[in-house]
């Protein structure tokens, strides 16, 4: 099951509530894989209540790997290298930064 | 005594047994069986592995269709240079699919525009390619849309969560 974009939105209690008992029915039975742009230390956004959400993300990380996508946007740089049209070469030093 | 089968009849039990590539593939494989001579086992042992292909491929089709993955966001189109090189190489083993087995959770932070969504639906792709029952879903949800309507059988109840009818 993958969840895309968790914590887009403003989500209303009975929806966390389903959200909570989602991730608790697969705890250790089923993978889950989460894509979000809401840090975990912001997650009280998500399930209001402060206890929900440690629950939540005890459980979550439990057994997890977590892919952290850090750098430029990607979205952007494609934006940009449209813009500039194709007659430019994307600069040899993007490739080899870590 | 010699016991003739009508063809159509022996189709239509075949079809009962629900074996569709014994049904497409009976009758030409064994005009190839009569013209080369094959030994009645291997008749048999042809038509049986082209049934187990066959589902495989249509397993596979059926998961793709019911996975609702973006199409175009497969691991052939992810810029895996674009990656951080510690997700970069993780990338393999993910998609090979034996976290699944662990029941371990892929979660993916980051701004938005680094390529969560397509790394995430990548690696749904692969899985799919592998047999496994993915679905995607996107989660910016109202009550309408969730649980989702289109959710695997297999998913749903092997979770023991039951998605409410509508």
């Amino acid at each position: 099951m993958i969840l895309d974009d968790l914590g887009y939105g403003q989500q209303d209690r009975e929806e966390m509530e389903v959200l909570f008992s989602f991730l608790s029915e697969r705890y250790e039975r089923r993978s889950v894989m989460i894509t979000s742009n809401v840090v975990f230390s912001q997650w009280d956004q998500i399930f209001k209540n402060p206890l929900t959400t440690m629950a939540a993300i005890d459980r979550l990380v439990h057994h997890a790997i977590i892919l952290e996508l850090v750098g430029p946007s990607v979205r952007e740089e494609e934006a940009k290298a449209a813009r500039r049209g194709h007659r430019d070469e994307p600069p040899a030093a993007a490739e080899t930064m870590a | 005594m010699k016991r003739q089968e009508p063809a159509e009849s022996l189709a239509m039990r075949l079809r009962l047994l629900k074996r569709p590539s014994f049904v497409a593939a009976h009758e030409e494989l064994a005009r190839q069986a009569e013209r080369d001579g094959w030994p009645h086992i291997e008749y048999l042992g042809r038509l049986v592995e082209r049934e187990i292909t066959e589902r495989s491929q249509r397993r596979i089709e059926r998961l793709r269709k019911g996975a609702g993955l973006p199409e175009d966001k497969t691991r052939g189109a992810l810029k895996v240079e674009k990656l951080p090189p510690k997700v970069r190489r993780q990338v393999p083993a993910l998609c090979e699919g034996s976290f699944l087995h662990r029941a371990e959770n892929v979660l993916a932070f980051g701004l938005p525009g680094r390529g969560k969504t397509h790394l995430m639906a990548a690696i749904g792709h692969e899985l799919v390619h592998r047999g496994y029952a993915v679905l995607f879903t996107r989660t910016g949800w109202s009550s309408a849309c969730w649980p989702p309507s289109e959710s695997s059988p297999s998913i749903a109840s092997s979770s023991g969560w039951t998605p409410t009818t509508r």
